[in-house]
């Protein structure tokens, strides 16, 4: 198959040496099956050996080299360049509203937190609490299904790349954390969604989405975080409603 | 003791520009759909007039609201509110299937969940049905 060439315009920082990000451009030539995280290692391989960029898997499996492609997040190992107009430059930049280490690669310490701060795994109740390792849990495929497709988060990056509310006020928990403290207060085998839901009904908790919906969109595993906030907004008010007649 | 080794960290935070929402057509139609605020306040503010007219005493402001709302601006006005409005809904509908997530059965191993049209067609009714009452009432009255 006759090779074509595409323009890439790759967002470039260096801390050593820049101010600020700058624009360089690359011509890359690719097929049709040529992804983005292929096209990024043509030109680390042959154009800018310095080039920084994370990636692992090339499956949309690690959610390491989420990026801005053509100002819209999502992951390069799962962009081809055959879906885009080889005529016009191709834009590449780091992941938005995170800060810029290098190049493409972004600091998502912030993110990160925000995950830890929602308790983002079992915790059992007292009953549970010295469930001896030889005994399991029993959940019907129902209530696996409650949980199950927010779980499947990678931890990409790109719903906080596309939410306006993280990007005017940092605060925001924001997407993937309330996804997973959604996914957690659901799960049948869980009792801790007392302590989430002081996160989650906090100012910066749930109630900060105004349901633009971007969160979702590009989320590159169909986790629909979008859903699991509004979701999260129905517990948080539940639980207001609970505390006004039972308070604690 | 400490140990400060230097560090040639330099992160770069990018300034939020005031025309963000102008590089994407989705964060744009999001601002359409919130923008649809504004005509809400000015039919809200017509509302208000007309609702309050009866029990003000001032004379002739009947006629005076009257001429106003009579006027093809007004009328241009509400007619872009109405579409405005509709606009808002059917974005709000289709959005609507993300904060329901109920299966079709409570049977423990059925996993199949009630699709989002079922969502969507009975908002479409309902607003049918509400918008069919009011001209009802408004008719009658």
């Amino acid at each position: 198959m006759a090779e074509k060439t595409m323009k890439i315009s790759v967002l470039r920082y260096r801390p050593e040496t820049d101010t600020e990000p700058h624009f360089q451009d690359f011509d890359v030539p690719f097929h049709h099956e040529t992804s983005l995280l292929e096209a990024l290692n043509y030109i680390k391989d042959f154009l800018a050996p310095d080039l920084s960029f994370r990636w692992s898997c090339r499956m949309a499996v690690c959610g390491s080299c989420g990026m801005m492609i053509n100002g819209v997040p999502g992951l390069a190992c799962q962009t081809f360049l055959r879906d885009y107009d080889e005529t016009k430059t191709l834009k590449v930049e780091p992941l938005a509203n995170f800060p810029i280490e290098r190049d493409l690669v972004v600091d998502i310490s912030d993110m990160i937190e925000k995950i830890e701060r929602i308790k983002p795994y079992i915790i059992p109740s007292e009953k549970d609490a010295h469930k001896p390792l030889t005994e399991s849990y029993i959940q019907t495929p129902q209530q696996m299904e409650l949980y199950r497709q927010f779980a499947m988060c990678i931890n990409c990056g790109c719903c906080y790349a596309a939410c306006p509310q993280y990007k005017i006020n940092p605060e925001f928990i924001g997407p993937a954390a309330l996804t997973l403290a959604y996914r957690y207060n659901v799960d049948t085998r869980d009792a801790g969604a007392k302590e989430r839901l002081a996160h989650m009904s906090a100012e910066e908790g749930v109630w900060s989405c105004t349901f633009v919906g971007a969160c979702s969109k590009v989320c590159p595993k169909g986790v629909d975080p979008a859903s699991a906030i509004q979701l999260g907004k129905k517990q948080s008010a539940i639980d207001y409603v609970i505390k006004m007649f039972k308070p604690e | 003791m400490d140990n400060n080794v230097k560090s040639y960290r330099k992160p770069y935070n990018r300034p939020v520009k005031r025309t963000w929402w102008a590089d994407w057509s989705f964060y744009v139609a999001y601002m359409l759909r919130e923008g649809t605020a504004f005509l809400a306040v000015f039919v809200a503010l017509e509302l208000l007039v007309i609702t309050a007219l009866p029990f003000c005493a001032i004379k002739g402001a009947d006629a005076a609201v009257t001429a106003v709302l009579s006027n093809p601006i007004a009328f241009i006005l509400n007619l872009i509110a109405l579409v405005a409005a509709v606009f808002h809904a059917f974005t709000w509908y289709n959005l609507m299937p993300k904060a329901m997530r109920m299966f079709f059965t409570k049977k423990p191993d059925d996993t199949r969940l009630i699709p989002d049209k079922f969502y969507v067609f009975g908002l479409w009714g309902a607003t049918a049905a509400a918008t069919l009452v009011i001209i009802l009432v408004l008719t009658l009255v």
